[in-house]
C-alpha cells in the first residue's frame, strides 16, 4: 500500500466509519459523529470543523504537537503524506478527541476501546485493522 | 491507553464551591427550568451575585426558550457546539443560542439525516445560514455557514 494525502486519507477514515454504521444503523452518538464526519468533495465536512479537526489529529501524529482550537490555518499542502498505519493513528487520534469534547458516550468509548493499536500487534479487535486496511484500499483503488 | 486521558469533566460535574457558589445557584436556576417555574428561576438569577453579564443573559435566554417551548441544548454537546472553528459559533453567549434554537421549527426542518438525526437549517438577511443538528429531543450541534449548504448536501 502507498502512502495517502490528508483528503485521501480522510476519505479512508468515512469509508470505515460507514462499514462500522452498516454494522449496527441504529440513530445515536456514532451516528451522530458519522453524520458531521459525512465528506462533500469541494465542500468539506457536514460540521465543518471535523475538517479541521481531522487536519489536526494529522498534525498530532506528524509532529507530535497538539494543535488547540482556532485551527482554519491547517492546510493539507503543508502536511507530509500518510502511511497507512499513520492515518490509522491519526483517525485514533481524531475520534479519540471528538469522544473527549462530548463528554465520553459509551457508544464511541467502546468503538476507541476495540480500535486501540499497538504497534507489531496490531488492533484490540483484529476485525478493526481489516475493515481500515480495506477502506484504504477502496481508496486507493479509486486514485 | 483511557488512563492516558486527561479527565474531563462535564459541565454539571464540574466544582460547586458549596452551597451558595455560583455553580450550585445555576443548576438550581436550570432545575426551575426543568420544573417550568420560571418565575422562580428569575428570581433565583435576579438574586445571584458573581454572574457576569454573559452568564446571566444566557441563563435568562434559556428561562426566555423554555417558556417559548424551544428545544434545549444537550449540555454535553455545548463545548463541541460552540467553537472557534469553522462553521461553529466560538462564544457561548444567548445570542448564538437564541440563532441556534429559534432555527428548530417546523418551517426550517430540512429532514432526516441518513443516520436518523434531524437537520435544520434557515438562511439570515445576512445570507448566511444557521444549522442545526437534533437528536433524541436534544440540539446536538449547530452553528453558522457563511456560505449556505443545499438541501441535498445538508441531507447526505
Amino acid at each position: 500500500m502507498t502512502t495517502m494525502n490528508p483528503e485521501q486519507a480522510y476519505q479512508a477514515v468515512v469509508g470505515f466509519l460507514e462499514m462500522q454504521w452498516e454494522q449496527r444503523p441504529v440513530p445515536g452518538e456514532f451516528g451522530l459523529f458519522c453524520d458531521y464526519c459525512t465528506f462533500i468533495p469541494g465542500k468539506g465536512t457536514k460540521d465543518p470543523a471535523m475538517w479541521t479537526d481531522w487536519l489536526a489529529g494529522v498534525q498530532k501524529i506528524q509532529t507530535g504537537i497538539p494543535v488547540p482550537e482556532g485551527r482554519s490555518w491547517l492546510k493539507t499542502e503543508r502536511m507530509e503524506p500518510l502511511e497507512p498505519e499513520q492515518a490509522y493513528l491519526a483517525m485514533f487520534e481524531f475520534i479519540r478527541e471528538y469522544w473527549e469534547r462530548v463528554s465520553r458516550p459509551a457508544e464511541i468509548g467502546d468503538l476507541l476501546g476495540r480500535m486501540k493499536y499497538t504497534p507489531g500487534v496490531g488492533t484490540a479487535d483484529p476485525e478493526m485493522w481489516k475493515r481500515w486496511l480495506a477502506a484504504v484500499e477502496k481508496v486507493q483503488g479509486n486514485r | 491507553m483511557a488512563a492516558c486521558h486527561p479527565r474531563y469533566v462535564p459541565l454539571d460535574e464540574r466544582g460547586v464551591g458549596g452551597s451558595g457558589g455560583l455553580d450550585s445557584i445555576r443548576t438550581r436556576i436550570l432545575a426551575a427550568i426543568v420544573m417550568r417555574d420560571y418565575q422562580h428561576a428569575r428570581d433565583l438569577l435576579e438574586l445571584a451575585e458573581g454572574f457576569t453579564q454573559q452568564e446571566r443573559d444566557r441563563l435568562e435566554w434559556a428561562i426566555t426558550a423554555a417558556e417559548r417551548g424551544l428545544v434545549p441544548f444537550l449540555e454535553k454537546a455545548l463545548p463541541h457546539i460552540f467553537r472557534l472553528e469553522d462553521g461553529h459559533f466560538p462564544v457561548d453567549i444567548a445570542e448564538a443560542r437564541e440563532l441556534i434554537q429559534t432555527t428548530v421549527t417546523s418551517a426550517n426542518f430540512v429532514g432526516p439525516s441518513p443516520k436518523g438525526n434531524q437537520v435544520y437549517a434557515r438562511l439570515l438577511d445576512t445570507g448566511a445560514q444557521i444549522w442545526v443538528y437534533v437528536w433524541n429531543e436534544t440540539i446536538r450541534d449547530g452553528g453558522r455557514n457563511d456560505v449556505p449548504w443545499s438541501v441535498a448536501e445538508l441531507l447526505k
